[in-house]
């Protein structure tokens, strides 16, 4: 790689807590996270506390100008940084919420309105290249649950290549109707606990999250750096991951990054809480690391599934901890499953340097995989 | 980009071989002798897209879906619903509003596992894809990729004209349109340039100082007004022009049929294109054919 693609600037606006230090502390006090009512039925989810932003049609740009902000300022660039700096996005939902909320208050005053969704898939982008004040290269990924990690994996290439010197990737997703009712429909929302890889898990709970990173420039104190990543799609299956798409993106990802698999000091699961992928993705750590299937956890018990924000608001999770010098722990994982035979980590492990792998499935048969470190 | 990429394959369907009685999951059951039940038109348009490019492609490759609206018709259909009505969708409806599902059809239908990436850009979504797909090949992440713009034309037409902020005199269309590219080999054209500006007036010096074949055609894009591309084809020695959005209609992937079109039948041995972003930003692509 020319140049190393270390993680400078961080930026999240989250349920869990709104900057990094935030993130480490809270994760250790598990807290109950908010509810959403879908019909007449009321299910957990991890909402963004309204002092972060209003409630409103542009609450979802106001809570992403946020993030970005945060970033912007941690990662100590100047404005002549930023205007030739790469905006790469990754979300599911898009800004579908802004619409919804236009829709409903149009609605109140003529019952004949129609949706009018005036934006289009490249939006977001261009807002956070304004916001920004970035005159180059903007992406913006959809690819449902691997969406933002999958825009980490361009950015790092593109600055690994040289193409551009820094990179602004955001994940994004805001709570609205499409996704909560979609999720309703399909009986995947749990109506308790997130709680992955247990024998009584029943679904997910649902959040929202943006999280920004900056990619590229000197190495920062805390030596965090994007090492390789891998994406496939498997054709299986529109809504399920199989054991073996799983192990696939995990040895690719590890091959593109130059790790052996022993090398691999922890690993942040997807560990959704639905049966059949937690199920999967345990089989598919078994078929890649055999019986030394390094420690792993689920970073979604505190901070919610946030679909295709996951990709950055888990890593910057995983990060604020690690920096803190710690793995962080899957809560709610009381009871061992015997079909899965793996347990996640239960409890904080030290963690001084190593490989991190991050894990990240989606509908449409798309799984990626990525590894930080902090070695030399 | 170098060396420059082939391109071994192209088509696609667009408006106006699309009308509106056009039957796209039939179509392509037709012309690929398989069917999908469960897909939507959105996912049957870029099926049928893709299918007519899909000869000979070789496990391995990448597919990069570009698109501007993605499923734009279940997106308001299903918000009526939520939102509306405060129903549930239909599951399989919500499953097919993940803006990837179309790639995974096309995963599925060419028995691909590669990396699949649904993506887009305001104003350069189909450009963004051939850089992506030049990046993976380049660094060796794929030897191999299927290229295409997909996006549909929504009814009432004079409602989705609004939505996109258009002139009641702009013509609408859609299309999927797909290239098969590769690092080497023998190829039926190749892209020898793909390059952004910051702005029409850097990028006009740049067309000035550059040497361009004799034989090559000048396009626009979308909002690429007659006089501005006159000017540069003066700049720039190129006094053929190749027209497609007229007979296309607007999308904003109506680049990717624009090449293809020109692939089937090349008026020139080349052919430059530019298009213009709302903020100013300009990229020009250089298709040669072999």
């Amino acid at each position: 790689m020319p140049d190393r693609p270390y993680i400078r600037g961080c930026g999240i606006v989250s349920a869990l807590g709104s900057a990094m230090d935030l993130l480490a502390d809270n994760i250790l006090r598990p807290a109950a996270p908010s509810s959403v009512t879908i019909g007449d039925r009321v299910f957990p989810y991890y909402r963004i506390p309204d002092e972060e932003a209003e409630p409103g049609a542009d609450r979802f740009y106001r809570l992403i100008d946020k993030a970005v902000d945060t970033a912007v300022a941690d990662g100590g660039l100047t404005q002549a940084e930023c205007r030739n700096m790469g905006i790469f996005i990754g979300t599911s939902s898009m800004d579908i919420s802004v619409w919804e909320e236009r829709f409903r208050q149009e609605r109140r005053v003529n019952e004949q309105a129609t949706p009018s969704l005036q934006s289009n898939c490249g939006t977001i982008a261009a807002h956070v290249a304004h916001r920004v004040g970035s005159g180059g290269y903007q992406l913006v990924v959809n690819t449902a649950c691997t969406s933002s990690a999958n825009a980490l994996i361009y950015a790092a290439e593109m600055v690994c290549q040289g193409l551009i010197a820094k990179a602004l990737v955001v994940g994004v997703e805001c709570v609205n109707g499409v996704t909560l009712r979609g999720f309703n429909s399909l009986m995947l929302l749990s109506e308790d606990r997130c709680r992955p890889f247990d024998e009584g898990r029943n679904g997910v709970v649902l959040g929202e999250a943006v999280g920004a990173v900056i990619l590229g420039g000197e190495a920062p104190k805390d030596g965090f750096y994007y090492r390789g990543g891998a994406m496939r799609c498997d054709p299986a299956s529109v809504t399920a991951s199989t054991p073996e798409g799983i192990a696939a993106v995990m040895r690719l990802a590890l091959q593109q990054a130059g790790v052996a698999p022993e090398g691999v000091t922890a690993i942040k699961a997807h560990g959704t809480s639905t049966r059949a992928n937690d199920l999967a993705e345990a089989k598919g750590m078994e078929l890649l690391f055999g019986s030394k299937v390094p420690p792993f956890t689920s970073i979604k018990p505190h901070i919610g599934y946030t679909l295709g924000a996951g990709g950055i608001v888990e890593l910057l999770t995983m990060l604020a901890c690690l920096r803190r010098g710690f793995i962080p722990p899957t809560a709610y994982f009381d009871h061992p499953d015997p079909e899965i035979g793996l347990a996640p980590l239960i409890s904080d492990t030290p963690f001084s340097h190593g490989n991190i792998m991050l894990n990240y499935f989606g509908f449409g048969g798309n799984n990626s995989s990525i590894i930080i470190s902090n070695d030399p | 980009m170098s060396p420059p990429l082939k391109i071994l394959f192209a088509g696609g369907i667009s408006t106006p071989e699309i009308t509106p009685e056009t039957d796209l999951k039939r179509l392509f059951a037709e012309e690929s002798k398989r069917s999908f039940r469960r897909t939507n038109r959105y996912i049957d348009l870029a099926l049928a897209g893709v299918n007519r490019c899909a000869g000979g492609v070789s496990a391995g490759t990448n597919v990069y879906l570009a698109t501007a609206q993605a499923n734009v018709a279940d997106t308001t259909a299903i918000m009526e619903e939520v939102i509306g009505a405060e129903q549930d969708p239909m599951p399989l409806t919500f499953i097919n509003l993940a803006g990837n599902t179309a790639g995974y059809y096309i995963a599925q239908h060419l028995a691909l596992d590669s990396a699949n990436v649904t993506l887009s850009r305001s104003g350069f979504p189909f450009e963004t894809a051939i850089q992506l797909a030049a990046l993976d090949i380049r660094i060796g992440k794929s030897t191999t990729a299927l290229v295409g713009g997909v996006d549909e034309l929504i009814h009432p037409v004079s409602e989705h004209r609004r939505r996109l902020g258009l002139a009641e005199t702009v013509q609408l269309g859609e299309g999927s349109n797909w290239i098969y590219l590769a690092g080497s080999g023998e190829g039926i054209g190749e892209i020898p340039l793909l390059k952004w500006f910051r702005n029409w007036s850097e990028m006009g010096e740049f067309a000035e100082a550059t040497p361009w074949d004799a034989d090559t055609a000048l396009s626009g894009g979308n909002g690429i007004q007659i006089e501005r591309l006159r000017l540069l084809g003066e700049k720039a020695g190129i006094s053929r022009r190749f027209e497609y959005v007229t007979g296309a209609g607007f999308y904003q992937t109506n680049f990717a049929h624009g090449l293809v079109r020109f692939i089937e039948r090349p008026p020139s041995t080349s052919l430059l294109h530019v298009n213009e972003d709302d903020d100013g930003q300009v990229c020009l692509v250089l298709l040669r054919m072999c």
